[in-house]
């Protein structure tokens, strides 16, 4: 089985994996990260979204072989202690109700603000649009990410 | 909302120990009446959900630890649940920890969320449970202070007495744990209700927002499989036969096995339950070292098995 190099979170990994595993997978099984979450597996969802190289990225349908050798960041990674101004956030809005969907929803946030400190309430939701809470928490997702670029600003 | 008492048999819901650790530890069940031969065990990790179905520590640094049994989904009764005992117990919300229950199937019979029952059924109970521990505390430093338990007052657990002199709940714990379960405790107005009705953080929200496991599908067990589940296509179709020796020569596929056949057994019977009813059917299973290889075994070049139509 083929190995890969892989920057997760600013940490190097050596993975045995066949080419064809998501990296979804390689966080959560083989390296432990399970804060990644898998939802559809179809990309539909967003639930596995990090950033792979700055851009949000839906992990359950990257090959590991296409992750190889690029920077990854998780939930995990956002920052070292839950500050980043997008966990901030999430904590004062008391975004999540199950909060299966949210590290989907925060890598998706983070992004997006990282490209768009100051975004309208429309851009804001159309850069969350792809990510689905079946617990409906949209209005406060949507709150959050204000806040967000507000602490940012 | 009164101060009359509840319905059930307060004799019968509510039990205390002295923990071996130091603290008081009470018993008490929220669906059910206690039995009259049990106390809760001295020792935490002999907690047994059987006896009793939740279980209330208060250490002697006065931090107040609230087990439940009822599984968190989502409808928030890990936060709402402890927010109810809080209030009549009478304690600042921040000295409050809850801790999930362990799942125990064998000793315990109604761990399931379902039908918007836990606050509903739960809401009586909680808040006797907070107001009579309540006032075994109070008791508890009345007798301390030779004076009547009705001359003292209480706030976000402390006592006052008439002189001024306090003492908080961690100073009495000990003390109350020994002493009977009172039966004349007063519920709260709701007019000086603290906490309920008010908004409180999902106490898991630190785990989330830094991606901690928390769900069924971040547990780990050294050694364990994967395993992935293949079902009929459509409700009432039933497996006929599979060929797994694809999926076995995979990569990290360790076995492929059926299931279903219990449940299938059930219908028709007397005893069919729900579960049995909307999964009556065969199934396949692909165990695996990884969750990938699971799915790949799902998933062979040839039709994997033959399903019927019924």
């Amino acid at each position: 089985m083929p190995t890969y190099q892989l920057t997760v979170n600013g940490k190097a990994h050596t993975v045995e994996a066949s080419e064809d595993t998501p990296l979804l997978w390689v966080l959560r099984d083989h390296l432990n990260m399970v804060g990644t979450k898998f939802g559809c597996g179809i990309a539909q969802c967003g639930a596995c979204t990090v950033h792979v190289d700055g851009n949000a990225t839906r992990s359950c349908s990257l090959p590991v072989a296409s992750a190889a050798g690029m920077s990854i960041t998780t939930i995990e990674g956002l920052s070292e202690d839950g500050s980043h101004p997008v966990q901030q956030a999430w904590k004062e809005v008391d975004v999540p109700q199950c909060g299966y969907c949210q590290a989907g929803q925060m890598m998706t946030a983070s992004a997006f603000l990282a490209k768009n400190p100051s975004p309208t309430e429309e851009e804001i939701k159309d850069a969350m649009n792809g990510n689905i809470c079946r617990c409906a928490a949209y209005n406060r997702i949507k709150k959050a990410v204000g806040v967000a670029a507000e602490k940012m600003a | 909302m009164s101060k009359s008492s509840i319905q059930f048999s307060r004799r019968n819901f509510l039990r205390t120990s002295s923990l071996a650790s130091g603290g008081l530890l009470i018993g008490f069940n929220l669906f059910t009446a206690c039995k009259s031969d049990v106390k809760p065990p001295v020792d935490l990790a002999d907690l047994n959900y059987n006896d009793f179905n939740a279980f209330i520590k208060i250490a002697k640094n006065g931090a107040v630890t609230i087990f439940s049994p009822n599984p968190e989904i989502g409808q928030g009764v890990k936060t709402s649940m402890p927010m109810i005992i809080a209030e009549e117990l009478d304690v600042s919300w921040d000295n409050v920890y809850v801790q999930q229950g362990v799942l125990d199937t064998k000793n315990y019979t109604r761990q399931v969320a379902g039908g918007s029952q836990s606050i509903r059924f739960g809401w009586d109970a909680l808040r006797q449970t907070g107001a009579t521990a309540k006032q075994m505390l109070v008791n508890a430093a009345a007798a301390r202070w030779s004076v009547d338990a009705s001359e003292l007052t209480v706030s976000e657990g402390v006592i006052t007495n008439k002189a001024g002199e306090t003492l908080t709940y961690g100073d009495v714990v000990d003390e109350a744990a020994v002493l009977e379960v009172p039966e004349n405790a007063v519920l709260k107005e709701p007019k000086d209700y603290k906490i309920i009705g008010t908004d409180r953080r999902n106490v898991d929200i630190d785990k989330i927002v830094t991606g901690q496991p928390l769900f069924g599908i971040d547990y780990k067990e050294e050694g364990m499989l994967y395993a992935s589940v293949l079902r009929p296509p459509a409700f009432g179709q039933e497996l006929v036969s599979f060929d797994a020796t694809e999926a076995k020569a995979l990569p990290g596929v360790v076995d492929v096995i059926q299931i279903g056949d219990k449940a299938k057994a059930l219908l028709g019977g007397e005893k069919v339950n729900w579960t049995a009813q909307l999964s009556g059917s065969g199934k396949v299973v692909v165990l695996a070292k990884t969750t990938w290889d699971a799915f790949k075994g799902k998933k062979p070049s040839k039709p994997f098995g033959q399903m019927l139509h019924l």
